[in-house]
């Protein structure tokens, strides 16, 4: 499989929120009630197809306590998207997505684009951020925002593709030239075998 | 041999850590100690047991006080519990879990510099599993926090950040083929080293090679951590440098460590790096920090004070080796004594290389084997020579022994 583009796509967010849980569901197709919290950053990897291109997407997925932060720099740096996670049952994470966006604004790739996520939607029930609030907010920043549940599934295909097809957008309006590597699409297949072998299994990273 | 052991523990336990026994008690380390006397052990040669002592009550105080008062910090590990160690089922009880919230609450109240940081609960988690009272795990952890890493490891990170630094350093003067192999593809220690730091290698590799792991960083100290990590790259050095795709090398180094079941042959490496110690960590600390400060980022300045004594250079043949050991391991392959005759005994039969402490055998002088089955390659004493890897890794254990008190 020859693969055109590669995007590398960082996950961010308050702890707890759900953002190993969106990426595992997203690349594995899995959810894990009992997800280990997160100290190094995991990486993930998904090929996807957006209209005729072909893409792979690099998805580091980090730790979300504050003082972690401090380490975040080595994981955004260069990322052309980011997932903004919040809990829609945790007021407190969706003011976290503000404050990374105004860091990712100042620090990272100027060219970056959102997507942020109102994850957890299953819990409807106990939603404290209302959806209406979080939607203007991401229309303000240029985001787009999707209400998300990595148990569910709901909605976590939709925004990990709309990062693609932003990013895609950014590329193809400012004319950079799309690059095409086989050694590198001989690896991702074997990869791919990778994943299918895991899944087969049962067995999570 | 067995009663020496028992009198070891029982002068310990009497007396504590002495300059008479700390080498003794080092030497028992070495090999794993018997699971019964490790709790004592690192209680002892950690300081804990000289904390509980000196303040007693202090734990359950807090306790009592503090521990229904929601804070921030108490809401981060509320968070965190259910995802310690989940797929162990000791962490699915909830006396178990109780506990962990118990301890990390109450270092919160102790030191609200630190208060809660992710990774801690890893660190209390693998000490409750070893079996110590919440009381002792307290002290235990604030012994780590407060005695063993800087200062600034938890509360904001800087430390950890700092020692990434380090380690790429090591990296580069330890084994520079492979530091050059990975910043080809864009991989920087400080991508992959967060959890080896801030968790102490916790979920990094099997519970037995993390208990062994933290027998000898009690007694040397952070030093040790640097240590396994550079031993770790050195096991896997030929699979990694063959990786040229980004994210594949990412994710052998992310997972591989789970495969090293056997400690002896990671421990033994580490124990053997004789040219890395606190002093040298310690001013490589001090040179990154300053040179952070100054914001520059060129490391390449910077060097380990290495001084090449005696190494054991093994493989005159490499072509031979590199068939033998494809025939026999998908591992390293080396061995280090002073006479060939003696390591096929203590190779045993499965084809995974082993270390053997020969202190106590006909053969005194040299005791570090590492090697597998079948495999004869000769070997020289070389002096002066330096092949680019941890070539020291090959000196004995005896030696570094008494490096070590």
């Amino acid at each position: 499989m020859e693969v055109d583009r590669e995007f590398k796509i960082v996950t961010l967010g308050e702890g707890r929120v759900g953002k190993t849980s969106l990426a595992m569901r997203y690349v594995r197709g899995q959810f894990n009630e009992k997800e280990q919290s997160t100290t190094n950053a995991n990486f993930l990897e998904k090929n996807i197809r957006i209209n005729e291109t072909s893409i792979k997407l690099n998805i580091w997925d980090t730790a979300g306590q504050e003082r972690f932060r401090a380490l975040a720099p080595n994981y955004y740096r260069e990322a052309k998207g980011a997932l903004l996670v919040y809990d829609i049952t945790d007021k407190e994470s969706f003011w976290k997505v503000v404050s990374w966006v105004e860091e990712l604004k100042m620090q990272a790739d100027k060219d970056i684009s959102f997507v942020i996520a109102g994850n957890k939607c299953d819990l409807e029930l106990d939603r404290q951020i209302p959806k209406e609030q979080a939607i203007a907010y991401a229309k303000q920043i240029g985001a787009a925002h999707y209400s998300t549940s990595a148990k569910s599934g709901m909605g976590v295909n939709e925004c990990f593709e709309e990062i693609a097809k932003l990013i895609l957008d950014k590329e193809s309006r400012s004319g950079s030239p799309i690059r095409s590597s086989k050694a590198r699409s001989r690896v991702i297949v074997k990869n791919q075998e990778e994943v299918v072998k895991k899944k087969k299994s049962g067995g999570c990273c | 041999m067995e009663r020496s052991k028992d009198q070891i523990i029982e002068d310990l336990n009497k007396h504590g850590l002495t300059k008479k026994n700390k080498p003794l008690i080092t030497n028992l380390m070495l090999n794993g100690p018997p699971h019964k006397d490790r709790k004592l052990i690192w209680l002892e040669t950690s300081g804990a047991r000289l904390q509980m002592k000196t303040n007693p009550n202090y734990y359950s105080a807090i306790v009592e006080d503090k521990l229904k008062i929601k804070t921030e910090f108490s809401q981060q590990i509320d968070r965190d519990l259910h995802r310690t160690f989940p797929a162990e089922s000791y962490f699915v009880e909830e006396k178990h879990l109780t506990s962990l919230r118990k301890i990390l609450v109450a270092y919160s109240w102790r030191n609200p510099t630190v208060g809660y940081c992710q990774g801690l609960n890893f660190l209390v988690g693998r000490l409750l599993t070893v079996g110590f009272s919440e009381e002792e795990c307290f002290w235990l952890l604030a012994q780590i926090i407060e005695a063993y890493l800087p200062n600034d490891y938890f509360s904001v990170m800087t430390g950890v950040i700092i020692d990434q630094q380090v380690f790429q350093v090591l990296l580069k003067n330890k084994l520079p083929k492979m530091a050059k192999h990975l910043s080809s593809i864009g991989i920087d220690a400080s991508l992959y080293t967060v959890h080896w730091l801030v968790c102490m290698f916790a979920y990094t590799f099997p519970k037995n090679v993390v208990m062994r792991i933290w027998d000898i960083f009690f007694i040397e100290g952070s030093v040790f951590l640097f240590k396994i990590g550079l031993s770790l790259m050195w096991i896997f050095r030929k699979e990694i440098t063959k990786i040229t795709d980004f994210n594949e090398a990412f994710r052998f180094l992310e997972f591989q460590s789970q495969n090293i079941a056997d400690p002896d042959i990671i421990l033994g490496l580490a124990i053997s790096m004789k040219s890395i110690n606190s002093k040298t960590i310690d001013k490589l600390r001090e040179k990154l920090r300053i040179q952070s400060q100054d914001e520059t980022t060129c490391n390449d300045s910077v060097s380990t004070e290495d001084s090449a004594k005696s190494y054991t250079e093994i493989c005159t043949d490499e072509s031979e080796c590199e068939l033998k050991s494809k025939q026999e391991c998908s591992y390293f392959t080396f061995r280090s004594t002073s006479g060939v005759s003696i390591i096929d005994e203590y190779i045993n039969d499965s084809n995974v290389p082993k270390v053997v402490d020969l202190a106590n055998t006909i053969d005194n002088d040299k005791n570090l084997v590492i090697g597998c089955k079948n495999h004869a390659c000769p070997i020289k004493q070389s002096s002066s020579v330096i092949r680019g890897d941890i070539e020291e890794a090959y000196n004995g254990l005896r030696n570094d022994q008494n490096e070590i008190s």
